[in-house]
């Protein structure tokens, strides 16, 4: 109640006069009985400015009346009961009130109950009042938080921490150019503060938000710390366009894609996620897939406030994924080779020996390995490689976090520090990285505010290989990932040497010579004697000046930019062997690759706010251009003469290669908004997008969006039954566009394809991409209807919503008849559809004495739908390690593969089967269901078999205080979700490439276990029928799983003891995130879909490439405020 | 304020504004040049399925690349072969470059006309090479002879019956025997390449004494001759000899290692060289077959006795910058493969002299004149001798289609080595990619499978 009430002229007014006055010119809303001051004396204005608080003392000071200020900027006004005495104040008491982080709240209101006598807390939060006796109640609140009463007990000095309220109704919520409230907005927006975000410890914030949130999924789970995750906002709604949402940072658009590590987790005070598109459409084609806007931390008014977070704790792997040790893998082997060499031919048998064999062509594969006997007869002391224990470990990750904060009235500062050092649970890999915000925003007139904000990040890293087995070929992600290459290594051979020097070729040599087992290189070796680092400089930030021009009419101009540059090398020396290469032949190679990206926006945005009576007008105009430049520059060379120089620099010839993109976005846009009395808000938008990625007839689009909202609760015929204290009904519809289709997708691209022609190099091209003129955004339009509902004074808030959304003009990117030159094409062809419902409920100050209590609990689900495809298309099959089939009618990338029913034990089952199987089916061959029933399998008995799409997601947690201790956990799963697992699929294939997983090795068809389900192992003579059934129900597995997320708990030291040591607060707190996960899934993480580039990865959503295992987190922590 | 949001290309070319001089038609033409470098077609792939199902190569690990080459050998190839969707992809990627090249070739001005001409030739020649390679591997095949404005178009497509898109081949082939100049330059085909491979295509359809009058064309127009050893036909320090037609050229160390091929390495045992596969080995039986004295058991066959008994084709160099990345290029058509087929023409259509081409490929091998005399007897001479001529070159499952013994072949051999194997009809084309099933279904499968 201290801002300023203006005063023109001077003047007489009644008491209803002045609220009204206060009403024009704040926030607050005045409730009272009609008529209660006709008796009042009229109050005399002098011209110029008074506090709040002091016009409502003196203008209330002759009545015998209760004013009690409520949460939402409304004061109640009662008169008092007939007999209630004031009485004497006699007892002096003062203290302190902080947030729930210790942080102290100025200009906290401190009222003695049932009395109008009160205060408020100065800058550092600190208050004194003389109460009228030692056992008064006081009443404290803060606008943001749960109000709180407080005995005095005969205390003198109290220490009040208030409940920071994120259910709040009036709480602010960001929304696109502007903020606004709950109770204001009608599209569906989700607020995750800072709190919630720092319960789970983790280097990229989109983790944090895993399962707190309805309808948001964060999936794949990064081989690198600092990776980024896929975000996904309600259901895939594009086929081959990126699925990135957008991300904004205190106004700053980020290009899609970009890190998200560079943003450090403890710098952000809150995210809001625009779910629906009538929400998102201000930000026109950028924003179909949701927009997440982030808001930094920003300094109060106050003296300099230091604050120290910093925790240190152990990653391990939890995942159930494991290979055979060597005694199984011999017992593998030699079926493996066995049954290869028999059904390799006539005349064989299991008995001959490895002359015999190669006398018959059976070929390196079938001979069998003479030390395999050893171990089958189980002799103890040979050697057992565990190289998946060799290769994770238990790894460290540290985090601190520094930040000087501060104001005066004029303006307020933030300045903060982070350093994150993670060891990734593979060996030799790390990731470190250095951020340092800066804001500042200063009110330099009376009309004009500026404020600049600054982000940089450094990383330096040694990133882990992300893929390939097949290490013959140099390149970025081209160094084995040994999270895969454990399956290739077999635990016959040693890690190191007796002498302790690591074992080179051991594996690679005999195989190559003798076995065509697995001809990889230790893979330890490989990883301790390359080097591949990357190394990143990113800064964002923007400046802007804000002028009023005329009273409530405000221009904002600001200017941002993000520059960053990453430069990863690569070396591999020569001391060690490659895939089917051996240490003779060896070759260093090395490379270099550096990336810059430069993005800059400017926008101008000009708002007008008024308030005439009880209509609210909120107007907003705004241009916005953007601009990005990319380049990347790559140097290669396998050409060196020793080892000496550890980079390209050391080699006699280089290969470079440097591509450069760029785009542009151009975008005018306006949003009206109304609202009458708080009881029924309006909102309509428009932006109008021109992109230089559309083709030419199309650069330009609009996107529209109106919302309507109805507050039922501020009706007069509401009842007024305390239970339900607030409700509001909401409507909304949208247009938002997804442009994530590359730079110059509408243009036929030529290549260069060079040529040796008569012995010299000779400049080659062709058609690359086919044009399309007619290329656009695609477009997604959205319903959204939701329900908000306040029980028990808003301590128990409800959120329901409908959504169904459609994408129009789809961008495809789809296969299209070879004949045409071209595998695939571009176009805006195709429509699927969206239908989702959410829940959320969230419970605060539920509070039993000294035991404050806290929960929240969401579940969401959707249905998935094509509804059209391409010109007369009804279907796209398309194969990724399984296949898929994305059909009319049914939801995006239905796993498609054959029906395995068993496996044919024998040779008669194969004969008298009534079915014709697949030619070449084998004893030990699959038996494939026939789903059309036409008596013969074919590529057409493939069936569909479920998707990544789950059932629903869900998530709950709670939060507890008692005392000193804090308590909380947030819990979240999927359910009905299917993945396959690239992993899985090569060690249960029965190959014999790759060591088998123990779940194969237990269940396949063989002597020792003649009910296998898996088929029987082959390794050299692998049936046709075999490889046609590689693919399989048998590939696609259940995803579902259910977490303890994040868990944490704290204590925070009693003030006795702080104050003592001359500090604010300490709090110490011990955390962890995926304390368990119970899952069936039998590989490294169900969430871990591909994240370094999820463009044109929807037709095969749901297949793990290559991921890494799902680990837990423990560490300790500490908080400190001065 | 639109201009802002028109940006061209920065590091790549916009096809709008491209192919609009000579030079960048002479590149396009280079490109054209260039996919017939891929693993799809003479890079490995054409190379093995030229061969491998006859009786003299076989695949050293049948499972190998996923059963790739190894599916093949025993007739067990499926639709899902990676094989069989990548010659396919590469093919019809290449016949989609020569009918952009054909398409806007006519509009640009060329400072020689000549050369225009020549060029269009070479373009023909390579359309015509492209779809004789599709049409005896799969059957019919959908005919494209257009640049493609939209790929969505290909849709509901049907396959062309071979005898349409042969006539189309010959059309091609004749239109480049009229454009392309008598002598030879090296990388690029001459007149005789062209009547050549004409021939080839008039041979397959059983039209001998139109092949005896193009071959005749190329013996006499003696631009073309056999080296004098058999040393000297293959290596990079032989490439571009005079009995060279037309070869895929291959370059090692060039360009991020880019250029080089990959058969010196995979058509090697496995374990001998970096990336060694074991792919389309000649078999020890097949080795029996030369007499001695044949200085081509040394000069082609090389024989691995350090890890294992096979043997390899020499007619590829390993290359001392790694895997893949061989320099030798691939003989499309050799002079030696020109006179046994004039023998073969020659032969079949009655006429006389068949044996003075058969002798002179012997006499060069260090062998004596052939005893054969009578009709059929010549015929067994021509293919023991092509055999024996063109091993690791990829030509044995071709001729053997050509000649019509495949079957019979094949089936007595299967039974004479106790394999479990019978092929008919079915099997002497490869079946329709699945992928491609899955992208149009109104593209059919082949019968059998």
């Amino acid at each position: 109640q201290n801002s300023k009430i203006k005063v023109k002229e001077d003047k007489v007014l009644t008491v209803d006069e002045v609220f009204d006055l206060i009403m024009e010119q704040t926030d607050y809303k005045f409730f009272y009985e009609e008529g209660i001051f006709k008796d009042f004396p009229k109050v005399h204005l002098k011209k110029g400015a008074l506090k709040t608080n002091k016009l409502l003392n003196r203008t209330l000071s002759q009545g015998n009346l209760n004013i009690i200020v409520t949460d939402n900027n409304a004061i109640l006004i009662q008169e008092k009961p007939r007999d209630s005495i004031i009485p004497e104040q006699q007892h002096k008491i003062s203290g302190e009130i902080t947030d729930a982080s210790g942080q102290p709240l100025p200009g906290a209101n401190i009222l003695e109950k049932g009395t109008t006598n009160g205060t408020q807390t100065d800058f550092d939060g600190k208050f004194s009042l003389n109460v009228s006796n030692e056992n008064a109640v006081l009443v404290v609140s803060y606008i943001g938080f749960l109000s709180q009463e407080i005995s005095v007990n005969n205390q003198d000095n109290i220490t009040v921490t208030l409940q920071e309220d994120a259910a709040k109704l009036a709480e602010v919520v960001v929304v696109g150019y502007g903020t606004s409230t709950k109770e204001k907005f009608n599209g569906s927006v989700s607020k995750v503060n800072n709190k919630t975000l720092n319960n789970y410890s983790s280097a990229n914030f989109e983790q944090a938000l895993s399962g707190t949130i309805s309808g948001v999924q964060v999936l794949g789970n990064s081989k690198n710390p600092g990776d980024n995750s896929v975000i996904q906002i309600r259901g895939l709604s594009t086929l081959t366009a990126g699925t990135n949402p957008l991300i904004v940072v205190d106004g700053n658009p980020l290009s899609e894609g970009s890190s998200l590590s560079s943003i450090n987790t403890n710098d952000i005070e809150a995210i809001s996620i625009l779910k629906d598109a009538a929400s998102a459409a201000i930000y026109g084609s950028r924003a179909s897939n949701g927009v997440i806007l982030i808001t930094t931390k920003k300094g109060s008014k106050g003296k300099l406030k230091v604050s120290y977070n910093g925790y240190v704790g152990f990653q391990q792997r939890i995942d159930k994924f494991k290979v055979t040790d060597a005694y199984d893998t011999a017992l593998f082997d030699l079926d493996a080779r066995n049954f290869g060499y028999i059904s390799g031919g006539p005349g064989r048998s299991i008995t001959d020996d490895n002359a015999t064999r190669d006398a018959n062509g059976g070929g390196k594969r079938s001979r069998i390995q003479p030390f395999l006997q050893d171990y089958i007869n189980g002799t103890p002391g040979l050697t057992n490689t565990n190289w998946a224990n060799a290769i994770f470990r238990d790894a460290m990750q540290q985090n601190h976090y520094l930040n000087l904060s501060g104001g005066t009235e004029k303006s307020d500062y933030s300045i903060s520090f982070g350093h994150l050092d993670q060891d990734n649970i593979i060996i030799a890999s790390d990731y470190k990285r250095y951020t340092n915000n800066i804001r500042f925003n200063s009110q330099i007139s009376n009309r004009i505010k500026f404020g600049i904000n600054t982000n940089i990040s450094i990383s330096d890293a040694n990133p882990t290989g992300e893929r390939a087995w097949s290490q013959t070929l140099l390149g970025r992600g081209r160094q084995a990932d040994p999270a895969f290459t454990i399956t290739l290594m077999q635990p016959y051979y040693p890690i190191y040497n007796p002498d302790g020097s690591l074992a080179i070729a051991h594996q690679i040599d005999d195989n190559n010579q003798n076995w065509d087992g697995p001809i990889s290189e230790n893979t330890i070796a490989h990883v301790l004697l390359s080097d591949f680092t990357k190394n990143t400089f990113r800064l964002f930030g923007n400046a802007f000046v804000e002028v009023e021009l005329i009273e409530a009419l405000k221009l904002k101009t600001s200017f941002g930019g993000d520059y960053n540059t990453s430069v990863e090398e690569f070396f591999a020396p020569s001391t060690f062997g490659n895939y089917r290469t051996p240490v003779a032949n060896n070759l260093t190679q090395a490379a270099k690759y550096d990336t810059k990206r430069e993005n800059f926006i400017i926008e101008n945005l000009l708002s007008y706010k008024k308030k005439i009576k009880s209509h609210t007008f909120d107007v907003l105009l705004g241009y916005s251009y953007q601009q990005e430049f990319r380049n990347q520059t790559d140097l290669e060379s396998r050409d060196f003469a020793d080892d000496n120089l550890r980079n390209v620099s050391g080699a006699t010839s280089i290969t470079a290669t440097s591509r450069s993109s760029k785009w542009a976005l151009e975008s005018f846009f306006s949003r009206l908004q109304y609202d009458f009395d708080n009881k029924y808000t309006l909102s309509a938008s428009i932006r109008r997008d021109g992109s230089s990625r559309f083709g030419a007839n199309t650069k330009y689009g609009s996107f529209v969006s109106a919302s309507a909202g109805w507050v039922l609760s501020n009706e007069s015929f509401f009842p007024d039954d305390k239970v339900v204290n607030y409700a509001k009904l909401r409507a909304s519809f949208g247009q938002t566009g997804n442009n994530q289709i590359g730079d110059f997708g509408s243009v036929a691209l030529v290549s260069a394809d060079n040529y040796v022609l008569n012995g010299s190099l000779t400049s080659g091209v062709y058609t690359s991409t086919s044009p399309n003129a007619d290329l656009s955004w695609e477009t997604n339009s959205a319903l959204n209807f939701g329900l908000d509902l306040g029980f028990l004074q808003s301590k128990l808030l409800f959120t329901a919503e409908y959504y169904i959304s459609k994408t129009t003009d789809l961008l495809l990117d789809v296969p299209v008849p070879q004949q045409s030159g071209f595998s695939e094409s571009l176009q805006n062809i195709g429509e699927l559809e969206n239908k989702g419902i959410e829940f959320e409920l969230k419970g605060r100050n539920f509070n039993i004495g000294d035991l404050k209590l806290g929960f929240n609990a969401n579940i969401s689900s959707y249905k998935n739908k094509i509804l059209a495809l391409g010109n007369g298309q009804d279907q796209i099959i398309f194969g990724s390690g399984v296949d898929f089939i994305t059909k009319v009618g049914y939801p995006v990338a239905q796993f498609y593969n054959y029906n395995v029913t068993g496996v044919y034990k024998s040779q008669s089952e194969i004969d008298n089967d009534p079915v014709t199987p697949l030619s070449g089916t084998e004893v030990g061959d699959y038996i494939v269901q026939d789903t059309n029933g036409d008596g013969r399998i074919t590529s057409d008995d493939r069936a569909m078999q479920g998707d990544f799409n789950p059932d629903f997601t869900y998530g709950f947690g709670f939060t507890m205080a008692y005392k000193g201790f804090d308590l909380s956990a947030q819990f979240t799963g999927v359910e009905g979700r299917k993945v396959s697992d690239n992993i899985i699929n090569r060690t249960e294939s029965g190959e014999g490439f790759f060591v088998p997983s123990q779940y194969y090795f237990d269940n396949y068809f063989n002597d020792r276990n003649p009910d296998g389900f898996f088929r029987r192992p082959d390794f050299s003579s692998f049936s046709s029928a075999g490889r046609l059934t590689r693919k399989s129900n048998l590939s696609v597995l259940d995803g579902d799983y259910f977490r303890l997320r994040s868990l944490q708990l704290g204590y925070t030291l009693p003030n006795e003891i702080i104050e003592k040591l001359n500090i604010d607060n300490l709090r110490l707190y011990f955390t962890g995130n995926n304390i368990f996960n119970i899952t069936k899934f039998r590989g490294y993480n169900p969430d871990g879909i591909d994240t370094r580039s999820n463009e044109r990865q929807s037709l095969s959503r749901g297949y793990i490439d290559s991921s890494s295992p799902l680990t837990r987190f423990i560490a300790i922590g500490m908080d400190i405020k001065f | 304020c639109s201009e802002k949001l028109d940006l061209a290309p920065i590091t790549e070319k916009a096809a709008s504004n491209f192919y609009s001089s000579e030079s960048e038609i002479e590149s396009a033409i280079t490109g054209a040049y260039a996919q017939l470098q891929t693993g799809g077609l003479y890079g490995l792939d054409l190379i093995g399925v030229g061969e491998i199902p006859g009786e003299d190569t076989f695949e050293e690990i049948a499972a190998n690349d996923g059963g790739r080459f190894g599916q093949l050998d025993d007739f067990s190839t499926n639709a899902g072969n990676d094989l069989v969707g990548d010659i396919w992809r590469e093919s019809f990627e290449g016949i989609q470059r020569v009918n952009i090249v054909l398409n806007r070739i006519d509009a640009i001005e060329f400072e020689d006309s000549n050369l225009k001409s020549i060029r269009i030739g070479e373009m023909k020649f390579l359309r015509g090479l492209l779809y004789f390679n599709l049409v005896r591997l799969y059957g019919d095949v959908p005919l494209v002879i257009e640049e493609t404005t939209n790929p969505s178009d290909f849709f509901g497509q049907v396959r062309t019956p071979s005898s349409e898109v042969y006539v189309q081949i010959i059309s091609d082939l004749n239109g480049a025997i009229q454009s392309l100049p008598t002598a030879k330059s090296s990388g690029r085909p001459a007149k005789g390449a062209a009547q050549s491979l004409l021939a080839d295509v008039q041979m397959n359809m059983g039209n001998y004494s139109e092949a005896v009058t193009n071959l005749a064309a190329v013996v006499n127009s003696n631009i073309y001759s056999l080296m004098p050893t058999t040393s000297q036909i293959f290596g990079v320090a032989n490439e571009g000899n005079s009995e060279t037609l037309f070869e895929v050229q291959y370059a090692s160390g060039v360009d991020g290692n880019s250029e080089g091929e990959s058969a010196a390495s995979q058509f090697r045992p496995s374990g001998t060289t970096a990336n060694a596969k074991g792919h389309n080995l000649p078999s020890a039986e097949f080795v029996a077959l030369y007499e001695s004295g044949d200085t081509r058991k040394d000069d082609f066959v090389g024989l691995d006795v350090v890890a294992n008994p096979f043997y390899f084709s020499l007619k590829y160099e390993v290359s001392a910058t790694g895997a893949n990345d061989g320099g030798s290029d691939h003989i499309v058509i050799r002079y030696a493969d020109v006179l046994l087929k004039y023998a073969e023409a020659l032969n079949e259509s009655g006429g006389a002299n068949a044996a003075q081409y058969l002798n002179m490929v012997r006499n060069r091998a260090g062998l004596a004149n052939t005893t054969a005399t009578s009709q059929s007897e010549l015929r067994d001479a021509i293919e023991m001798e092509r055999r024996l001529e063109f091993i690791g070159e990829g030509h044995r499952w071709f001729d053997l289609k050509r000649t019509g013994k495949a079957i019979q072949t094949m089936n007595a051999w299967f039974a004479a080595n106790s394999i479990n194997v019978t092929i008919d009809t079915n099997n002497l084309i490869l079946p329709i990619p699945q992928s491609q099933l899955d992208t149009d279904p109104a593209l059919t499968q082949n019968s059998g499978y």
